[in-house]
């Protein structure tokens, strides 16, 4: 992507704080941990041109983590937002946001050690269900209390990786659950394969992630990720959404097919994205996905060094 | 007309509970509700006679009324501005119930289906709507939706074909998704949930429309004006999919959030509905019909008789019958076409689960 490009998204996300230390659902919205903690992201995996927009975004990056140590709650754990405390399906994006900042360290184990603590219900009906899943494989829920879906638990996964716990029972039961999740046509949607028999449509967003979380454990010629390389190969031209287009692109690039013309897509993408309201997340998945470290920045590219580490007995 | 959610300071206002009870068994006992039995009782010992008791029961929905129009619409074509023109009309809506209004549109937009536009409200009729509302000056008209089973609004919205509508019509759009939130009691506790977390588009609105895709649905029976209300719980709290309005039971959250929101009208787009395993798998069935009207079990029943299901197999229009509205059809005045003359079976799919909402009935009568 080019280097002019990169300079006006990283000037426009941070034209989208204002006025407090952290990045709302719409522009100049009271701050949220996830679009905070993506714009974060975003800034820290992508060079600005050097000069103001290089050193204001390093600044950003900075406030953005600080104040969501701030949003951490006493058991590790971060909500929605300052106002909403729960749900809490927002950790694994602070682990991700801190390990690119630098420093929280010792927030960043903590918030690992409560994602650990944590799984989706995986109670099953003594009579037969209708889904083709086993629901009994842990994961993570978005709400405590309720089953494991697709996101969030790549997210976990995603984070984990990122922490240094590729290896951790938790972390590969996050990757067994995907596998299990994956739909038999080819990739993922928000976790339902079959119903009653008939096989649910995929979606970019959810098959991104899940080729992202399971990058590097997994054979590259092996079904499950042909085939959602496949079906993201056919349905990302034909799509200008930022947040498929996001984690579709990274995934493709994780696994050595990201298109050629990728980086045009995003060009595009960013002039419709600006019309919808919450455009702050939608620049910082562009900014994500244009971002020359973002793969490490996820933990699906190892760069042990720069991320939180948490031993086994920590957790 | 009931005063909405979207009306201001809404949360403090109770919920119309005129308890009255549904025609068959009893709601909620687990939570202190009323039963038949205690119905009974009440009324044996206010009138004396058990026959009062028997009459109060059967005429649960006694005080209630409501219209409802439906309209034969054989296309998506630009008639429709026109069809609901009469229907609303017909209904006593005009000029001067939304001149100066700001108006919020609640589609039905499940998930992205380029190759199933039968999933979603067809972008078309929105359109006719905020067209007409326009029409009859209605201060501003947003479409806003918090889609259930993807994250990435803008995909569905690009998928969907609404996209475009919006934009060539310059229509705003709200992410319930990701509004601001705010929290009310759930009074009417058929959940368990003791708050309600609804965004914040719905204090801003004065006249909220709920506008489904009328489709069977494969835990709920249907889905229609009621379930499409889901849309508006904001994933940030609930999830994709809101799994915890599916922990505390769908049928039940249905009427607690019908009851916390209120729309002022219902607009079911039934022109190609689905049938099947619905609300997301099931084939296209074209009912060539759109039904309106300002009371959702009411609108709500009438389809489901069009879809050829009783509505009293449907669990949450059941519990909903004399609570949030009538049910019975000699309860609901039927204004433009018979319901005879438009009414088509939509099939449900041949497994035991479906037989609770249609008997054995399953596939479509002989």
């Amino acid at each position: 992507m080019h280097d002019s490009w990169i300079t006006r998204r990283h000037r426009e996300l941070l034209s989208l704080r204002q006025p407090g230390p952290g990045w709302g659902n719409r522009p100049g919205g009271q701050p949220y941990v996830e679009p905070t903690a993506l714009a974060a992201l975003a800034l820290a995996a992508s060079d600005p041109e050097p000069g103001n927009a290089a050193r204001q975004s390093r600044a950003a990056v900075a406030t953005a983590a600080r104040w969501l140590v701030d949003m951490q709650q006493s058991d590790g754990a971060l909500g929605i937002s300052a106002d909403l405390t729960k749900p809490r399906w927002t950790t694994p994006l602070a682990i991700l946001a801190w390990s690119a900042a630098g420093g929280a360290a010792e927030h960043g184990r903590k918030a690992v050690a409560w994602l650990l603590s944590q799984r989706g219900d995986t109670g099953v009906p003594a009579e037969a269900t209708p889904y083709g899943h086993d629901a009994r494989i842990p994961g993570w829920p978005w709400v405590e209390g309720t089953h494991s879906w697709l996101e969030p638990t790549a997210m976990a996964v995603l984070a984990l990786r990122r922490a240094g716990l590729s290896h951790d029972e938790r972390t590969l039961d996050g990757m067994r659950l995907i596998r299990d999740r994956a739909i038999r046509t080819g990739g993922w949607n928000y976790g339902n394969s079959t119903v009653f028999g008939s096989d649910l449509r995929p979606q970019p967003a959810p098959t991104g992630l899940a080729l992202l979380a399971l990058a590097g454990a997994e054979e590259s010629d092996s079904l499950l990720i042909e085939r959602g390389c496949d079906y993201l190969e056919q349905i990302l031209p034909t799509t200008r959404a930022p947040l498929s287009l996001c984690f579709g692109t990274l995934a493709l690039t994780a696994w050595g097919r990201r298109p050629h013309e990728a980086d045009d897509c995003l060009i595009e993408a960013h002039s419709s994205a600006a019309r919808r309201s919450n455009s702050v997340s939608q620049l910082a998945y562009l900014l994500l996905a244009a971002g020359s470290r973002t793969l490490t920045l996820l933990g699906v590219v190892d760069d042990s060094h720069s991320a939180p580490q948490v031993k086994k007995s920590d957790s | 007309m009931e005063p909405s959610i979207a009306s201001g300071g809404a949360s403090n206002r109770p919920v119309p509970l005129e308890f009255a009870g549904p025609r068959q068994g009893s709601i909620d006992t687990a939570r202190g509700r009323l039963t038949r039995r205690d119905l009974l009782v009440g009324a044996g010992s206010l009138f004396g006679v058990a026959g009062a008791g028997k009459w109060f029961w059967d005429d649960a929905e006694h005080f209630r009324r409501a219209s409802v129009f439906v309209a034969r619409v054989e296309t998506y074509g630009p008639e429709l501005v026109d069809i609901l023109h009469r229907g609303l009309t017909e209904l006593g809506l005009g000029r001067s119930a939304l001149r100066g209004k700001s108006v919020l549109l609640k589609p039905n937009l499940v998930e992205p289906a380029v190759d199933a536009p039968h999933v979603n409200t067809h972008p078309a009729l929105v359109r006719a709507v905020v067209e007409l509302f326009h029409r009859w000056d209605a201060r501003d008209v947003v479409v806003a939706e918090g889609q259930g089973h993807c994250r990435d609004t803008a995909f569905v919205l690009e998928q969907s074909g609404l996209e475009r509508v919006l934009d060539e019509d310059h229509i705003s759009f709200v992410d319930l998704n990701y509004d601001d939130v705010f929290s009310i009691d759930n009074r009417l506790r058929f959940t368990a949930l003791s708050k309600l977390y609804l965004p914040q588009a719905l204090r801003r609105a004065d006249f909220i429309v709920s506008l489904p895709k009328m489709k069977t649905h494969h835990w709920a029976g249907v889905t229609l004006s009621m379930k499409n209300l889901f849309g508006v719980m904001p994933g940030v709290c609930y999830g994709w999919p809101k799994n915890v309005l599916h922990h505390a039971g769908i049928g039940r959250s249905i009427l607690d959030i019908t009851a916390a929101v209120r729309p002022h009208l219902a607009i079911v787009d039934g022109v190609i509905g689905m049938e099947g395993d619905g609300p997301i798998m099931g084939q296209a069935k074209p009912a060539h019909v759109v039904a309106l009207g300002v009371n959702l079990p009411a609108v709500d029943a009438t389809c489901a008789r069009l879809m050829g299901f009783d509505p009293f197999r449907i669990d949450y229009l059941r519990n909903a019958s004399g609570v949030l509205g009538p049910i019975q059809e000699r309860h609901i005045e039927q204004r433009g076409e018979a319901l005879s003359s438009v009414a088509q079976f939509f099939a449900l799919p041949d497994h035991p689960h479906f037989k609770q909402f249609r008997g054995t009935q399953s596939m479509a009568p002989s």
